[in-house]
This record gives structure tokens, C-alpha cells and sequence, in this order.
């Protein structure tokens, strides 16, 4: 239903927008073409009075009027003409500005409407589990085995909670261009190492194989790779079938460190590899789309590994899936 | 499983740690209930067996709440049904009231009611 407003609204703002743009063009060719009629008739009456002033003038001198009455109506002409061409492509072009203008608006206003969709289900669903969990404890006398899996759960559910708010937060303070972040030299390779080791305890189910080249050392913000690095294992396991394998490498080439997350998932066509970095993009119509998510993660990837001086970059893994990969300049 | 005494449920819900919390707490209330984790599953569950409610979760991996309730009404089942939202918007308590059904949300707060309405009805 709000879309139908929303969609109301849109349609209404376009037929005004039309119709204005139509009325100003067409004022603006009638305003040509009454101008360009008084101006023949100021020629026809100029030439009228001259005619009656004839007898008195020689030959030579009438001609010479004639010439000036004639060349001043063609040099208003050419000035009605070209000023009218001039205000047509200046009223064209602020058309086009304003139609673009209203138009990104109109989509970043979508986007923020349907992030936030996704963000109250994403945030709703953790603590819903949560506070049954504890309520569950509250009303019910469980077997300690029970109470234990609901501790569990409720756990998980505020790890969940507490990665999701992470991932707002920090988008939204990478937001700010002044953001300098506290970078420090830190072990690379053991921050990806402890990050499937948690991953993998979040999904047991799930494997992760991983081939880490020891001891490469890097100058970043540990929390930011750590939630870069854990987006990407999150997508990968969130758009893979939950029996394939994710694969990670970390390495060295040359004097680029290079991290890659493969998945064997449906893969990403070639149209969407560019706009899934854009923030609250997400592959499909908001409508139909059945996976959860809120349009930020990779979003997210992006800026971190731009504040890095890192590349992030997606592409086909063989035989299905993708690859994402991350270089740091050296 | 115990033999319901209220009545037996089918639980739809793709989300383990929501679908496990909901189910035992049902269990503990005295219902039977089957588990499905998506539409399809649910539909044919619903087409194989009696159920006297069917709870159904409005964000489902392919098809969802909605298309699985409209298949379910197509084909003459008036089995009753609740829809689990999130979301909570007026946009999907609209579309389910046209489609049959009962919208709650998922606090569980709500669940209590939802008990009560139930057991008493």
C-alpha cells in the first residue's frame, strides 16, 4: 500500500513536471511568434509611412529607408530567433537537472525506506529470539539441558545483534570524510585465522577451508578487518547452499597481501558487480527478494577497504559462485 | 512427541533459533507441532495432513507468507492461519486481511494474547 501511494505521488509529480515543461515551451513559442508578428507589422507600417512621405523624397533616398526599415526587421528576426533558441536550451537543460535531480532523490529516498525494512526485521528477529528465550526461562521449570540450549541460542542471537549494530555504526561513522580511524601494525594473518575460527563456531554446520600464509603484517584498524572479513564469510555463507565449501586464501604477491572469499553460490551476474558495492543496494526487487539483509555489508567492505588503501573486487569462481577479493597496495 | 491436548500446529518459520524458541514454547503449552522451514514444505505438509493452525512467517526463502496462504486458499483449505511479521507494517496487514488471515508481530508479548485468544476461542 505504501508503494502504491508512493507510486501515486510519483505519477502525479511527473504529469505536473510534463505539463509545466509543455506550457513553458509552448508560451515560449507563442511569445516567438507574436514578437515576430509585431515586428512585420512595425516593417509593413514603417514601409506604409515612408510610401506616404514618397512624393518629397528623390528615388535614392527613399531606397536607402527601405534598406534600413528592411535590415532592421531582419536583425530583430535573428534576435527574437536566437534569443529564443538560447532561453530553449537554458530551459532545457534546467529541465533535465531538475528531472535527474528529482529522480535520485526519489531512489535514495527508496533505498533509505527499504533499508529500513530490512534493518527493523534484522533487528527485530534477534531480540524477538532473545526476550522468548528469557520469557521461555521465566514461565517454564526446564530440564537443565534445555535452559542450556535457550542460553545458547539467546547468546548467539545477541552476537547477531551485536554484529548488525556494529555494522550500522561503523558505516555510518565511515560516512564522515574526517574519519581517520586508529590504525596500528598488527598480524594479519592471525586476525583472519581467529575470524573463520569464530565463524566457524557461529555455523558448525558449515566448512571453511582455509589455506593462510603465516605472519603477514599489516598497518589497519583490527576491529574494521575484522568486520570486513566477517561481511564477506556472512554473504558467503548467507548465498551458498549450506553444504558447499567457502574457501579462503590470504597471501602474498609480490608486495600486495591479497585476501580472497569463495563461494559456491548462484554467483552474481555481470550488471550487478558494480552496484553491489553501493550502499543499501540488493540484488533483485524488494518485493520478491526472500534473503535477509539490510543492503550494507558489502557497502561497508567498500569503505573499509578504501580506508585501507585496498581494492575490493568481485568475480566468477569456477565452476559457480563468486569471488571477492582484497588487495592492499603495499 | 506427546499427544497434543490442544490441538496440533504447523510451525513455518526459516529462521532456526526463532522457529526452535516458538516450537518449544507451543510444546510446553500443550500443542502439537510440526515444523516446515519453508512455503513448500508447508504446503505439503498441509495437503498430507490435519492441522488445527497453521502459524506462518511472512519472509520465506521463495515464496513467501503470503503466496503460501493465497495457495492454501485457492485450494479451498480453511484452516486458520496467523502470520508472524516482523515488519509490521500496514502494507502486510492489508494484504493478509485480503488474503484470510490474521497479521500478529512477533514480539512475544503478543504470544500471550495470542494464547489466550486461542485457547479460549
Amino acid at each position: 500500500m505504501a508503494t502504491d501511494t508512493r507510486k501515486l505521488k510519483l505519477r502525479r509529480t511527473t504529469i505536473v513536471y510534463w505539463s509545466l515543461l509543455v506550457y513553458i515551451l509552448a508560451a515560449l513559442l507563442w511569445w516567438l511568434i507574436s514578437l515576430e508578428k509585431q515586428n512585420q507589422r512595425i516593417r509593413a507600417e514603417q514601409l506604409q509611412l515612408l510610401e506616404l512621405q514618397a512624393p518629397q523624397l528623390n528615388p535614392i533616398e527613399k531606397e536607402k529607408r527601405v534598406a534600413v526599415i528592411e535590415s532592421l526587421a531582419r536583425r530583430n528576426s535573428t534576435k527574437y530567433i536566437s534569443e529564443g533558441i538560447t532561453f530553449l536550451i537554458v530551459i532545457l537543460i534546467g529541465a533535465v537537472g531538475v528531472f535527474r535531480a528529482v529522480r535520485r532523490q526519489l531512489r535514495a529516498q527508496q533505498q533509505q525506506q527499504q533499508f529500513m525494512m530490512a534493518v527493523t526485521h534484522e533487528l527485530k528477529t534477534p531480540i524477538a529470539v532473545t526476550r522468548l528465550n528469557l520469557e521461555t526461562m521465566q514461565r517454564y521449570k526446564l530440564e537443565p539441558e534445555k535452559q542450556e540450549k535457550l542460553i545458547r541460542i539467546a547468546l548467539d542471537e545477541t552476537s547477531r545483534l551485536n554484529f548488525l549494530t556494529n555494522n550500522i555504526l561503523v558505516s555510518s561513522q565511515l560516512e564522515n570524510k574526517g574519519f581517520a580511524g586508529e590504525k596500528e601494525e598488527l598480524d594479519f594473518s592471525l586476525l583472519v585465522t581467529d575470524c573463520i575460527k569464530d565463524m566457524g563456531n557461529r555455523f558448525p554446520g558449515r566448512i571453511i577451508d582455509s589455506v593462510i600464509e603465516p605472519e603477514i603484517d599489516l598497518l589497519g584498524d583490527a576491529l574494521l578487518l575484522q568486520i570486513l572479513l566477517n561481511n564477506l564469510l556472512e554473504n558467503a555463507i548467507k548465498y551458498s547452499p549450506a553444504t558447499s565449501i567457502i574457501t579462503v586464501q590470504l597471501r602474498k604477491v609480490g608486495k600486495q597481501v591479497v585476501l580472497e572469499v569463495a563461494d559456491q553460490g548462484e554467483g552474481i551476474a555481470d550488471a550487478e558487480k558494480k552496484k553491489i558495492f553501493e550502499r543499501f543496494y540488493r540484488i533483485g526487487k524488494e518485493a520478491t527478494r526472500t534473503t535477509k539483509g539490510t543492503g550494507l555489508g558489502l557497502y561497508l567492505c567498500e569503505r573499509i577497504a578504501s580506508h585501507h588503501q585496498a581494492t575490493l573486487g568481485v568475480s566468477d569462481n569456477s565452476p559457480k559462485g563468486s569471488v571477492f577479493h582484497v588487495n592492499f597496495a603495499p | 512427541m506427546n499427544q497434543p491436548e490442544k490441538g496440533s500446529i504447523l510451525l513455518v518459520e526459516d529462521e532456526e533459533n526463532l522457529h526452535e524458541a516458538l516450537k518449544l514454547n507451543l510444546e510446553l503449552e500443550g500443542y502439537g507441532v510440526s515444523s516446515a522451514f519453508d512455503g513448500a514444505a508447508a504446503l505439503k505438509a498441509i495437503a498430507n495432513e490435519y492441522f488445527d493452525l497453521l502459524i506462518l512467517d511472512i519472509m520465506l526463502p521463495e515464496m513467501d507468507g503470503l503466496a503460501v496462504t493465497e495457495s492454501i486458499r485457492i485450494s479451498n483449505n480453511e484452516i486458520p492461519i496467523l502470520i508472524l511479521s516482523a515488519k509490521n507494517t500496514s502494507a502486510d496487514r492489508v494484504s493478509g486481511l485480503k488474503k484470510g488471515q490474521m497479521i500478529i508481530s512477533q514480539n512475544p508479548l503478543i504470544w500471550r494474547s495470542f494464547y489466550y485468544a486461542y485457547t479460549n476461542s
